[in-house]
């Protein structure tokens, strides 16, 4: 049954709208089966039974899998985590531009200068505020995202 | 292509106000030496000069044009807008100064967020697309969610930002997925070819009705009606003083802007269909917000339904569709402009020595400060729609136009005279308040002394709001400017 | 100048008003300065727009004495700003300077002028000084703003105010309770007048879809009243002559109540509890002209109807009749002249009537110079003798020269006293009734107000006898009033002297008539000062002066037995023909028991069923809707998506 279902799809793949997402079907299939595939490696290869406690716990960096939700740490991480998010995603901006590019001209130009300068201001602030600054010191008025007191 | 120069002949002042709010970060980055306040007083002074500045350059170099842009247009209607927002901007930064002291940290900031939403506000009134309409709506949201936040020594202040996150955040998600309906039935996202694409069909489908719906969410939420308006009174409550007050007056009519492009271009000939639906809004929401407002013992809170309750008024209106109900509307945000801003001032001069704002706090008022009084007495009176204040005119010029609109829809009716009983009923809360602060004895005798400057504020709101119920005509005139060229955006006259 | 003098005009008084009242009030020298100050600047453009006016009306006024000049001269000045639009109506503010506007103009600038300079020394020393004079420029403001008006909604407002601060004006002396009393009595009285007033407005505006009078008179003017059918705003032809009946009466009743005409003319006597340059300002010169001028101006409305037109002369004449009997028997010498003021406006009122209304202005003029003359004089006796009782007065000739004699030349011109101004504009209005158009040509009137005029005689000189001649019966010592207060009485006195055919010329006459003539009323005769009308007006005088001389100066004749005599027609008199009686009856026993009913039906259906009921309910509503407002985000996100839900259900 399997079979003939997603050979439905694909014998509409050449006509139907849908051939344009066939790409993302396989990239969902080779992902699945990736995961999967290390799974049944690890499980396989592993040796099983000679497990203990220091050797499930998280090797110098990441969270324990397997434990209260609520654990308290520094605040500091989701600031650099948002702000890397946020100034990923701005200049994912920067690729539809550069396609673009040849065809607007100046007027692009100056216009991805601005966004730049504005970004750049952003970071600028960022910077200056202290909220890439690792330093535990206690500083009075901080704002919130600051470094811990 | 839009060349540059069209661009800011539409969206010029929105550019202003962005260019504003990096040159204030750049003095606070520059004159601040890493030190988290900034100087407070001189980027307060530039936002109250800019904002001041660019009101001004929009009364006498800007001019409404006919010209429709794929990415929006600056007729009256946005123009009006554009200066209510303005001049809401300026209200916000001027009841700010008194306040400032609270915040621990951010002082610099708080303006360039004040500026952001404002340029956010500003661009909602002249778009053209669901996309911009989106963008424009979350840079205002998203703001204001931050503005809301401001105190963080304040618990309620926090509580009051993550509630607004959350509902914003399921408002907005309608919003877009509304959006996405609409695109999926008429292939188009700008407001032109929507309306085209509804005018072309027989009957409108579910789907785009489904989708209209959700945009109506949207807006809703941002509006402050029944049912979405669950967030204001806990918001308006936590949130700083100044910022109640942005939301109450900003916040609202960015909602009202957008809803009255929506239904009057959108719509078009179609929103008569529409009528019941907002109708129904209109009715529930002035019941539910006036009857909210009864038990109130917090003034934020209190002031938060009675802007629902003014909401009902909007909705009403917005159901009447007709030209004089559009103008009316127009009128209507002025006066309630007013009103609200010298009640969120007296607000934060009574309760300046603790950030309690229960209404104990006016009690024997007109005994401490009878500006004060007076000033709170203008302001209620007003908002309860009591001659000769202008919320009297406003609301005589929504009811003259849904009684109008009534000939051709009898349903409207009942409405109107469900808000005649709310009227009655507002006039009853709001007298409660003037009670406490006529009749009954102050908690603290003291004299509470009000800085000049507030005076001239609270003056400039006292003599507008007397002046606009006795000289009205000049803003009846152009806020008709401004519905005509919303009427006229018509593909077909209605 | 044109653009801008009227506004000016009419808005620094207020300007001063406010500026008393928000801060100035501390200096009293600034206070009455400015208030001073404006007044004599509005004077003076005034009197700047009547050099245009008679420069530009004069060209034609030289044909033979009068007659040519057509009425209703084309020099105006109009502007006019929207106010209120709402739909179809429009409202305007306007200032609108005619010929007859021009002439209230002068008079109440020129007037009131005096009449400001004179509180100066009169109201000197008292508490109350620069509120008096604020309170003085808010009259102003208000009184200018009729004078200057081009429609009737503006006009009713300005009659408001003109009722507000006369209202404050009588009542000054809020402590003493028979003022506020008076005052109290006044506002009440106008406001029934201006009830009427105001339903007669709508009613006009409602026949002929205008407010504005030159609008209104012209289709009044070409359809007449049987035919006036604009109806704009239900689209059904029901006015007829009925609704223009009612339409007139009731706008009437406006004058009536400013003018003081019988049945509403209670308010006046009792006004002069007020500080006597309010007397003069408002009852003599002013606001009472109000009425009257209001009637020139919407004559057109009467004028189609004879029977309008006769009525209204009745009602003029009885009132000067009635008033002048009164006056016969008082003996408080501010209430005397108030009477007098009374019959002198029945005088101006029958003149309308009379389709005079030229003469009726005339009249008007000369009447607030020597009104106000006799006002401020009996001032200055009251100042001097802290009285007002003229039983206690008598003598004063020897004490206060210049003001008893003063006080005589006024009352010889309001007597008509030959080649005085009185003897020229009352023989305007004695010869009208002596030849009255058809409609009104009865012998009352031919008759009823020469009998008036003995009448007038009679009592002023009666005044004259008892307050300056005869035995002193004061008590202290009088003294002359100071410069302040009797200039500007000299001034009054020079203008009611030669306020005759030396001031007024014959030219002048002619533009004046030409100006203050209404287009559609007919043209009159001029004023003969021959033989004829000279003996006439000696007659009268004579005749009046004599009886006054023979009983109160020599005592001849004993007053007690003329009152025995007389007995109950006397007592009429005296008792003011118990119109005072009536209305306390009406009010004690009807007016008080429905009230009663009212407040029984208030106390227990609305507000203890009503109010307490719905509050109740309200409150009880207001806590339920409360209850969902828990404060828990869950609940809300929850509540936003069953709205959702709800809204997509019933919508879809």
């Amino acid at each position: 049954m399997p079979h003939t279902a997603s050979l439905t799809v694909l014998g509409a793949a050449e006509s139907g709208p849908l051939n344009e997402y066939l790409p993302v079907l396989m990239l969902l299939l080779f992902s699945i089966s990736f995961a999967a595939l290390n799974i049944i490696v690890s499980w396989a290869l592993g040796k099983r039974g000679q497990r203990n406690p220091d050797k499930d716990s998280a090797f110098e960096c990441g969270l324990p899998p397997l434990e209260s939700g609520r654990q308290r740490f520094s605040v500091k991480f989701y600031v650099v985590a948002m702000l890397f998010i946020i100034f990923d995603v701005e200049v994912v901006f920067l690729y539809p531009w550069a396609i673009v590019y040849q065809d607007l001209g100046w007027f692009a130009f100056f216009e991805m200068l601005l966004f730049l300068g504005v970004l750049f201001l952003g970071w600028a602030y960022v910077v200056r505020k202290g909220a890439l600054d690792f330093s535990s010191r206690p500083q009075p008025g901080r704002i919130p995202g600051g470094p811990q007191r | 292509m839009p060349s540059f120069a069209e661009i800011m002949s539409v969206y010029g002042l929105e550019f202003g106000l962005g260019a504003l709010a990096m040159l204030l970060i750049v003095v606070d980055l520059i004159t601040g030496r890493g030190r988290l306040t900034g100087p407070a007083d001189v980027v307060r002074l530039l936002a109250l000069g800019g904002v001041s500045g660019l009101l001004i350059y929009s009364f006498m170099f800007l001019h409404a044009s006919g010209e429709v842009h794929a990415f929006g247009q600056l007729d009256a209607f946005a123009l009006y807008f554009k200066r209510f927002f303005l001049a809401t901007t300026l209200f916000t930064l001027l009841l700010t100064a008194p306040y400032e002291a609270r915040f621990s940290g951010g002082r610099a900031e708080f303006p360039v967020l004040v500026l952001l939403t404002a340029m956010g506000m500003c661009m909602l009134s002249s778009v053209g697309d669901f996309v911009s309409l989106f963008v424009g709506l979350e840079l205002v949201t998203i703001s204001l969610f931050l503005l809301t936040a401001w105190r963080p020594g304040l618990p309620r202040s926090i509580e009051a930002g993550i509630k607004f996150v959350i509902i914003g955040a399921v408002a907005a998600a309608f919003l877009v997925y509304g959006i996405a309906f609409v695109y999926g039935a008429t292939g188009a996202l700008d407001f032109a070819g929507v309306s085209a694409a509804i005018q072309s069909m027989a009957t409108m489908p579910a789907g785009l009705k489904f989708g209209l719906l959700l945009v109506l969410v949207g807006l809703g939420f941002k509006l402050g009606a029944v049912p979405f308006h669950i967030w204001i009174p806990d918001v308006y409550q936590g949130a700083p003083t100044p910022v109640t007050a942005f939301l109450s007056v900003g916040s609202k009519a960015a909602g009202v802007v957008l809803l009255m492009r929506l239904v009057y271009t959108v719509l078009g000939p179609a929103a008569a269909e529409w009528a019941g639906v907002l109708g129904g809004l209109a009715a529930i929401t002035l019941l539910m917000g006036n009857l909210g407002a009864i038990t109130q013992t917090d003034l934020k809170r209190f002031l938060g339904y009675s802007g629902i309750a003014h909401a009902g008024f909007l909705l009403l209106a917005l159901a009447a569709h007709s030209e004089a109900s559009a103008s009316s509307i127009l009128f209507y945000m002025v006066t309630y402009l007013f009103a609200n801003m010298a009640a969120f001032l007296v607000i934060i001069v009574v309760s300046r020595t603790s950030d309690d704002s229960h209404m104990d706090r006016v009690n024997g008022l007109a005994e401490r400060s009878p500006f004060l009084a007076f000033v709170l007495l203008v302001s209620m009176l007003s908002l309860a729609g009591v001659p000769p204040f202008a919320g009297f005119v406003a609301k005589f010029m929504i009811l003259r136009a849904a009684m109008e609109a009534a000939l051709h829809n009898p349903a409207l009716y009942w409405i109107v005279g469900l808000s005649l009983v709310m009227v009655v009923v507002s006039l009853y809360y709001y007298l409660c308040v003037l009670k406490r602060v006529y009749f009954r004895e102050p908690e603290d005798k003291g004299v509470l002394e009000i800085s000049g400057s507030t005076k001239a504020i609270l003056l400039l709101c006292v003599i507008a709001t007397i002046g606009l119920a006795i000289f009205f005509n000049p803003l009846v005139e152009s806020a008709n400017a401004g519905a005509q060229s919303l009427m006229g955006a018509l593909p077909q006259g209605h | 100048m044109n653009e801008l003098g009227p506004w000016l005009i009419l808005f620094l008084p207020l300007l001063s008003a406010a500026l008393i009242a928000f801060g100035l009030h501390r200096s009293k020298a600034l206070s009455a300065g400015l208030s001073i100050g404006v007044v004599w600047v509005g004077f003076f453009i005034a009197a700047g727009f009547l050099v245009d006016a008679f420069s530009a009306a004069g060209g034609g006024a030289h044909g033979a004495d009068g007659h040519a000049v057509a009425a209703g001269s084309a020099w105006s000045i109009h502007h006019a700003i929207d106010w209120i639009s709402v739909g179809a109506h429009t409202l305007q503010y306007s200032v609108f300077v005619d010929g007859l506007s021009l002439i209230m103009l002068m008079v109440v600038l020129g007037v009131g002028g005096l009449i400001h300079i004179y509180a100066l020394g009169y109201m000197k020393g008292d508490d109350g000084f620069s509120r008096f004079f604020a309170y003085l420029s808010l009259f102003m403001f208000s009184m200018l703003g009729i004078v200057l008006s081009d429609n009737f909604f503006q006009i009713f407002i300005h009659w408001e105010l003109v009722g507000v601060s006369s209202y404050l004006l009588i009542g000054y002396y809020y402590k003493k309770p028979s003022a506020s009393a008076a005052g109290n009595k006044a506002f009440l009285t106008n406001r029934v007048g201006d009830f009427g007033f105001m339903l007669g407005i709508l009613m006009l505006y409602f026949a002929t879809g205008t407010a504005n009078f030159t609008e209104m008179g012209e289709v009044i003017g070409a359809e007449g009243w049987a035919d006036v059918q604009k109806f704009s705003m239900l689209g059904t032809a029901v006015t007829n002559e009925h609704f223009m009946w009612v339409a007139g009466a009731l706008t009437l009743m406006g004058v009536m109540g400013k003018s003081a005409q019988f049945p509403l003319h209670v308010w006046l006597p009792d006004a002069m509890e007020g500080p006597t340059p309010v007397s003069a300002l408002i009852h003599a010169a002013t606001m009472v002209a109000a009425g009257v001028f209001l009637l020139a101006r919407i004559f057109f409305v009467y004028l189609p109807s004879d029977t309008a037109m006769s009525i209204v002369a009745h009602l003029g004449m009885f009132t000067a009749f009635f008033a002048a009997t009164i006056a016969t028997t008082q003996f408080d010498i501010k209430r005397i002249l108030a009477f007098s003021t009374l019959s002198q406006l029945g005088y101006m009122v029958m003149a309308i009537g009379l389709n005079g209304t030229d003469v009726a202005m005339y009249h008007l003029t000369t009447h607030a110079f020597f009104k106000a003359l006799l006002f401020l004089g009996a001032g200055s006796v009251i100042h001097a003798v802290h009285t007002n009782d003229i039983r206690e007065m008598g003598g004063l000739i020897k004490k206060l020269p210049i003001t008893s004699w003063l006080f005589l030349i006024g009352t010889l011109a309001l007597c008509g006293f030959p080649w005085l101004s009185g003897f020229w504009s009352k023989d305007g209005v004695l010869h009208l009734t002596h030849a009255p158009p058809a409609y009104a040509d009865n012998m009352l009137i031919h008759w009823l107000p020469t009998f008036t005029a003995v009448l007038t005689s009679y009592y002023m000189f009666r005044l004259v006898f008892l307050t300056f001649f005869g035995k002193p019966r004061y008590h202290g010592e009088p003294h002359e009033s100071p410069p302040t207060m009797w200039v500007p009485m000299a001034v009054l006195c020079l203008l009611a002297v030669i306020a005759g055919p030396m001031l007024f010329t014959e030219d002048v006459i002619a533009t004046f008539r030409s100006l203050t003539r209404p287009a559609g009323s007919s043209p009159f005769h001029h004023i003969h000062a021959d033989a004829n009308t000279v003996i006439h007006a000696l007659l009268i005088f004579g005749v009046g002066a004599g009886a006054a001389w023979v009983t109160f100066s020599r005592g001849w004749v004993d007053p007690e037995r003329i009152k025995k005599a007389l007995g109950p027609i006397h007592r009429l008199f005296d008792n003011r023909w118990y119109i005072d009686d009536l209305y306390t009856w009406i009010v004690n026993n009807i007016q008080q028991n429905f009230a009663r009913l009212c407040d029984g039906f208030d106390r227990i259906v609305i507000i203890s069923g009503l109010v307490n009921g719905s509050a109740f309910t309200t409150r009880a509503l207001g806590a339920l809707s409360a209850r969902y407002q828990t404060g828990s985000v869950r609940t809300y996100a929850m509540l936003f998506v069953a709205g959702v839900a709800a809204l997509l259900a019933l919508t879809l």
